[in-house]
This record gives structure tokens, sequence and C-alpha cells, in this order.
């Protein structure tokens, strides 16, 4: 299990890699002078170059990118263009509110996602079915930034139920986190419905039911298990989706977490600090991903059983 | 008990749906607009009762990049500078100058030499004292900075010392008709031993200033916490804490607003107006901008270097339309390139016409009868954008076929500063509202490769700029700017649009809030009313 999870652990190298290339690709060859955005528009064209060449910016692209690899391999990250401080740091102050926002979108999506999909399988083409179906689709179309707005005119401004933006208690990520797994969360339940739909066509399921298994039965004992699988699946991958959607959800509640951080950071074109974020959301997918897959080998005896002839 | 878990399921989901049905219906129905509130003092008796506020939610939206005014030339950064740090000459809206720290200045006959003397016994936040040493240091940081703001200093000053304790001597190169403003605005002044001892990033991160408020905490991204300086020396603020909380969705700042989540919003959003002044317990407060929006040619275009053409364009555009259509009637019109806020403002200028049938006769007499076709760059941004769109419909109507090329900031930024460009809308606000750092920048041969895109060479015009820039005598500078502004119109070098509002909205019960032209709100004049 040890060298699986090394392996693993080790393959996440060269993808992380492979993104800061890319990432540092987009924003050094894209258009946009950061020194000028930095410097504003009274900056002559002596305190740019000044400033190009204080930050490397005049070197090739590749030496300016080994360079970055190189001192970040050391712990070194550099610091903001914009801001000057250093980008780890600034990035540490935010990764708890996004995990506590993604936490809190990730337990919504499967305490509901989950069981109303199971519901509407098991109850297919009742009226709670079609409900769930057609919310399950309105929810998928709304965009999160109209539906963070809407939540706050009603349940913040009108109601007074939650306040409108901040992140220092609970009642603050209540919003955001709906907001956040609306539209997945509604992904989640299709796609539970669907596995679930298909699971309980099985011949085993009818043999179950043919030799008198209670219907509870049926349905937790002998298909919710088989339908589960895909459903970790999606989970996680829904993670990056979440990660992803974060940006727009921070941003509109106002709360000072890796999106808003990485929103500003794109805007000033400051490499540095874009780098980290991104290189943060990539590894923390990564991990997710890996988790999902020991996860699924402890849910899917078939995989164990693989997992232990391997070995 | 099945049954009841997916009811609640149901109405969970049903619940999240409903909301945004329900959403759309608007808190409020009255009127409560007004242009702007009485002065009033920053002193302590306000606050006898017990029950009137002492703290105060500060709205900003955007993150300050540096709490070091060294450092940056935000406008979200300058918001705290206003309250923490102090400047040695202070200035009110009316262009009037008061003591600072500097308690008086004298300025030599021939405008090349400030002497301030600065008052004594003024303290940093840190107990230490403020002398001169002081001021000389943080005017030295600026002059070395190549940061905007401070460059209004260095492109003037040749040397700064200390002639003593508490006597600062400014040396300039030539004479400098807006120093005052200058040491009045972003000039502010920090703790020369706290900057030497903490290093500039520590200092960033902890900052000493002599103002009204001193710095408590930062959370990056999400707030910034000062409290007063009871030993401030002009007396201690009212107001005795203030939070300033980052909201970089301007709509998420209103809402928060209207919820009482914030006290007062800078930089409140046009489109926001109509609705804020509606809302019950909230105040809007609008002055016109420091700056403007106008149409600015390349003079080396091929098509707009002849001025026929320039002249033409001037006919064609229909500013009261194009305020209506660009900032919902939110703006005024302008003749000249300075606005109504900034000094140098040219009240009653006159203006070119709005006459379509002028316009093509000079087309025609340019060599293009039947109109041309070309391609302009904005930015994804309203400000530009709107203006744009609404000269594009304009132009159409005289035979010209303006295509929209609609970049990213920084693309856009580089095009213009290169002057990669035919034609476009430009907007430029000025960091001290003083025309100068308008007219000067945008049109003097000087800039050209920094800022005077347009690439305007004219002797004439660069000896009334030179006048507007050198001269200490109000009278000689007010002619001068006439007369820059006359050049301008005769040559058609820019075609002045609009200019828009500077506004902030605040809790009714709020009071000594202004609207400012640059954004300079200082919460120590401000007040809980009881």
């Amino acid at each position: 299990m040890l060298r699986f999870i090394l392996k693993r652990l080790l393959m996440l190298l060269p993808v992380l890699i492979g993104i800061s290339l890319l990432i540092f690709a987009i924003m050094s060859l894209t258009p946009g002078d950061p020194a000028r955005l930095v410097l504003g528009s009274y900056a002559t064209e002596e305190d740019l170059n000044a400033w190009r060449e204080e930050h490397d910016l005049n070197d090739p692209f590749f030496v300016r990118y080994f360079d970055y690899i190189g001192d970040a391999l050391h712990g070194d990250f550099g610091n903001s263009w914009a801001t000057n401080n250093n980008v780890l740091e600034e990035l540490s102050y935010r990764i708890p509110t996004t995990l506590k926002l993604t936490a809190g979108a990730m337990f919504l999506m499967i305490i509901i996602g989950v069981p109303v999909g199971i519901i509407s399988a098991v109850k297919q083409y009742t009226p709670m079915d079609y409900i769930t179906t057609i919310l399950a689709l309105i929810l998928t179309s709304i965009p999160a930034f109209w539906l963070g707005l809407m939540l706050m005119l009603k349940f913040s401004l009108q109601l007074d139920w939650f306040p409108a933006t901040g992140s220092d208690t609970f009642k603050h990520f209540v919003l955001p986190s709906v907001t956040l797994t609306a539209a997945i969360m509604a992904n989640l339940l299709r796609m539970t419905r669907s596995n679930m739909l298909e699971v309980i066509r099985q011949d085993y399921i009818r043999t179950a039911r043919a030799k008198g298994a209670t219907e509870n039965r049926v349905v937790f004992k002998h298909a919710l298990r088989n339908a589960l699988l895909p459903v970790i699946t999606i989970i996680g991958l829904n993670f990056g989706n979440l990660m992803g959607g974060a940006l727009i959800t921070e941003t509109v509640f106002s709360i000072a977490g890796v999106g808003t951080l990485l929103v500003t950071a794109v805007r000033m074109k400051d490499t540095p600090q874009v780098m980290i974020c991104i290189l943060f959301i990539a590894a923390a997918i990564g991990l997710i991903n890996l988790i999902v897959d020991i996860i699924y080998m402890f849910v899917d005896p078939r995989l164990k059983t693989q997992f232990l002839k391997a070995r | 008990m099945k049954s009841i878990f997916k009811q609640a399921l149901g109405l969970i989901l049903v619940l999240i749906m409903t909301c945004g049905v329900f959403g759309c219906t608007s808190p409020s129905d009255t009127t409560t607009a007004q242009e702007s509130t009485e002065p009033a003092s920053g002193s302590t008796e306000a606050t006898a009762a017990s029950d009137v506020r002492t703290d105060l939610n500060f709205g900003l939206t955007g993150d300050p990049q540096s709490l070091d005014p060294s450092k940056t030339t935000d406008q979200m950064s300058k918001a705290i500078w206003y309250q923490m740090y102090d400047t040695c000459i202070m200035r009110d809206n009316d262009g009037n100058h008061y003591p600072g720290l500097a308690e008086s200045w004298e300025i030599s006959e021939d405008g090349k030499t400030v002497i301030l003397h600065i008052r004594q016994g003024v303290k940093f936040h840190d107990g230490s004292d403020l002398t001169a040493a002081d001021i000389v240091f943080s005017l030295g940081l600026l002059c070395d900075s190549p940061q905007t703001t401070s460059k209004m200093v260095s492109m003037s000053a040749e040397n700064i010392f200390a002639d003593d304790d508490y006597t600062v001597r400014i040396e300039l190169a030539s004479p400098f008709g807006a120093i005052l403003d200058v040491l009045s605005c972003d000039t502010r002044i920090v703790c020369k031993s706290a900057y030497e001892s903490m290093g500039a990033e520590e200092f960033n991160k902890s900052p000493v200033g002599s103002g009204p408020y001193k710095f408590v905490e930062r959370k990056t991204g999400e707030k910034i916490v000062l409290e007063a300086n009871e030993d401030y020396w002009r007396g201690a603020p009212t107001i005795k804490k203030i939070t300033f909380k980052i909201m970089t969705d301007s709509n998420t700042a209103v809402l928060a607003l209207e919820k009482g989540e914030l006290d007062f919003l800078s930089h409140a959003p046009l489109i926001a107006r109509q609705e804020l002044m509606d809302t019950d317990g909230i105040n809007w407060y609008e002055t016109d901008l420091a700056g403007n929006i106008y149409i600015v040619f390349n003079e080396d275009s091929e098509i707009f270097s002849n001025p026929l053409v320039r002249e033409a364009i001037a006919y064609a555009v229909d500013k009261e339309e194009m305020v209506i259509g660009a900032v919902e009637g939110n703006g005024t019109p302008q003749s000249t390139m300075v606005p109504p806020s900034d000094a140098g403002y040219i009240d009653g200028f006159p203006d070119i016409p709005h006459d379509e049938e002028k316009a093509k006769e000079l087309l025609a007499e340019a060599g293009y009868p039947d109109g041309f076709s070309f391609k302009t760059i904005t930015q994804e941004n309203a400000t530009y954008q709107k203006p744009a769109e609404v000269l594009q419909g304009q132009l159409r109507k005289v035979g010209i076929n303006m295509e929209i090329e609609v970049l990213e900031r920084g693309t856009f930024n580089d095009q213009m500063h290169a002057s990669n460009f035919d034609m476009l809308v430009g907007h430029w606000t000025t960091p001290i509202p003083d025309g100068y750092f308008l007219i000067y920048t945008l049109a003097h041969s000087s800039n050209i490769g920094n800022q005077n895109f347009s690439r305007i060479n004219d002797p004439e015009l660069d000896a009334q700029l030179d006048i507007i820039k050198t001269s200490v005598d109000e009278a000689e500078r007010t002619a001068a700017f006439r007369r820059a502004d006359e050049i301008i119109q005769e040559n058609t070098y820019f075609v002045p649009l609009y200019t828009f509002k500077a506004a902030c909205a605040a809790n009714e019960k709020l009071m000594g809030v202004q609207a400012d032209p640059v954004y300079k709100f200082q919460v120590y004049d401000y007040y809980w009313a009881e």
C-alpha cells in the first residue's frame, strides 16, 4: 500500500512540472506588460526597464523558467510582483478558508446529491423523480455568480438568516457552500440516479427480490454498494470543479481564499502568485484523486484482490 | 421515517431554487439622495452619549497592494494611507492649503526652494518624535521609487535635506506650480527609525505613521483594522476603530452596505446609484471625478494625422447623447481636457457643437467624401468600452465605420503606451486634482514615448504647458491653461468627451462624509449621529 501511495505521489511530480511550464508559458507569452500594470500609468520607460531588469524579465523564457523551478525546489517561490509579499506565506493564509468552503460544499454535495439520486432512481417515473430531475437540470444551468447574489438577497438581506459576506464563523460559509455546490451537486445527483438505475435492472437484483428480500435490503445492501463505486470517482473528480468554482464563489461572497487571490493575481499578471496558486490547486486535486483511488480499493473487493495479487 | 427524510430533502432543494425567484424583490422604497453633507470636525465631543457607535466598517472594492506609501499607486492602498499617515501640508476640497505636519512654509522668489517648518511635539504611533529627518527620509523614499505618485516629487525635486531638526529644505530643478498640491496629497510621511529597523517588507506588514489611526492587523484579501491614535496632534478622532473590509465584487459590496455589514462604501459603483438612493438609511454622495473620458488621436496615423479628419470627428460627436449612453446620464459633457474638479479648469470654455453635416463636409474636404473604415482598441471595462460603443454609432452616421477590438487591460495598456493605434477612447484620472497632471502628462513633447500616446509635438503648446508646470503665479497659470485649451481645440489634438461621478455611499447616520474627486476620504472627519 505504501509503495502504491509513494508511486502515485512521485507520478504527481511530472504532472506539477508540466502544469508549471504551461502556466509559466501562458503568463510569459500572452500580451500585457506586468511592469506597466505594477508601476502604473505615470511610470516612464526607464522605470519600466529597471523594474523588468530587477525581476529578470529581460532574460530568455527558459532561463527564467528554470530559475523559477530551481528556486521553487529550494522552497523559494518568490515574492508577489504586485504586493511584494512572500507568495507562499500569502497562499498559506488563504488555504484554510478555501478548504473550509470546499469541504462545506462537498459535504452538501454528498448528503444531498447521493440520497436524492437514489430516491429518484428507486422511485423512477414518480412525481418525486420528475421534480428532482427538473431541479437538477435547473441547478446545473444557473450560473454561480447569479445564484450567489440571489441567495444573498433572500437569505441575507431580506430574511437576515445568514451574513452576506466574510468568513469568520460557520454561518458565513452556508450561503457560499450552497452556491458552490449547487451545479456540482445536481451533477452528482444525476450520476447517482443513472448508476442506480443501471444496477437496479441487473439480474442479481431480480434474484434478490425473487428470494423475498425486503425492498430496503435490496436497495441498500445489494444495489447501493455497486452503484456507489462510480459515484466515488465522480466525487473525487468534482473536487477539481469545486476548487475551480471557488474562484467565482469567493469573489461573489468576498471571501479571502485561494480563488480571490488567484483572480487578483491574474489581473495584475503577477506570475509568482499565479504559479503558486495553480500549483496548489493542481496538487490538491492530485492528492484528492489519490485518496479516492485508495478508498476505491477498500470499497471494491475486485480491485483489492487485484492489488493484493499484484503485490 | 423514510418519507419524512424524502420530504426534508425535497424542501431543501425547493428552498434553494425558490430563493432565486423571491430574491428579485427590492427591499426599500424611499429616496434619500444628496450631493454632499456639511463638513464636520474631528473632535471627540460627539461621542458623549454611550449608545453612539464609535466603530466604522469601511468597504473597499479591492485589496490594497501596499501599506507602504512609497510602494504603490493604487487607490485602495491610498484609502488606508489617508488614515494612517500625515502630509506636510493639507488641502481642502476648494484647493486651499493649510498647515499639516509643516506649521508654515516659504517658497523662494525664484520658486526653486521650498522651506517647510515642521511642527514640534508630533509623535509617531510607536511613540518616537517626528522630526525633519523623517520628512527628508519619506520624501527620499518617494523620489527613489518608480511608482506613479512618487514621480510627482522626483520629477521636480533635486535635493531634499534638513536644515535643522524642524526645518526641511526642498530644492527644485525648476519652479513647480503644483508643489504645494504634491506635498498635500500622496506624499505621506513614515517613521524613519521604524522603516530602517524593520526594512521595507516588514514595514509593509506593521506600518508606523503619525496619522489619526494606528495599524492593528491585516488579513490579506479580507480586512485591515486600524484604531484611533489617542495622542494625535490634531486631537483624538471620534471614530475609534476602522475595519476596512475587502469586497472585490461591487454588487456584493452594495448588498453588504444595504444589510449594514458596511457603514461606508468607497468607490460606490455608479450602476447602483439609483438603488442606493432608494434604500432607507443609506446616503449617496457624488462629485465630479478628477479625470475625464476623451478621444485621443495618433498624430502618426495615416488618417488621423490630417487635422480636418480630427475636426470632423469633433463635430460628429454628440456628447450629451454620449453621457446618457455611456454613463446613464451621470456625467458632464466636457469642452476642455481639464475637468471641473481640477485646478486649471476654465469654466465656460466654448465647445465644438454637434453638427453632422459639418462633419461630412470636413471629411469630404479631407478627401474622404464616402467616409472610411478603421479599427480602434478598447479594454474590457465599461469605463472604456461603453463610450467606444456609443462613439461607434455616432461615427457611423457621418460615414465612418469604426471596428472595435476589445482587449484585456494589460494588452490595451501595452498598445496604448506603444502608440499602436489610430484613434481610441481614453480615460485619465489625476492623483492630485490639478490639471497639470493631465494635460502636461498627455500632451507635452517631452513625454513622447511615455504618456504622450498621441505623439503631439507642438512647440506652442509646449510653451504653455511649461508655464503651467513652472509658474507659481495663479493668474499666469490660468491664462496658460486657457491658451493650452485653445491650442488643443484649434488643432483637435484631443476631443474631450465627459467627466463622470466619483461616488461613495454611507449609512445615513454617519456624519461628516463628503464625496471627493480623487476618493480621498478622511475618516478623522466622520462621526456618528446620536
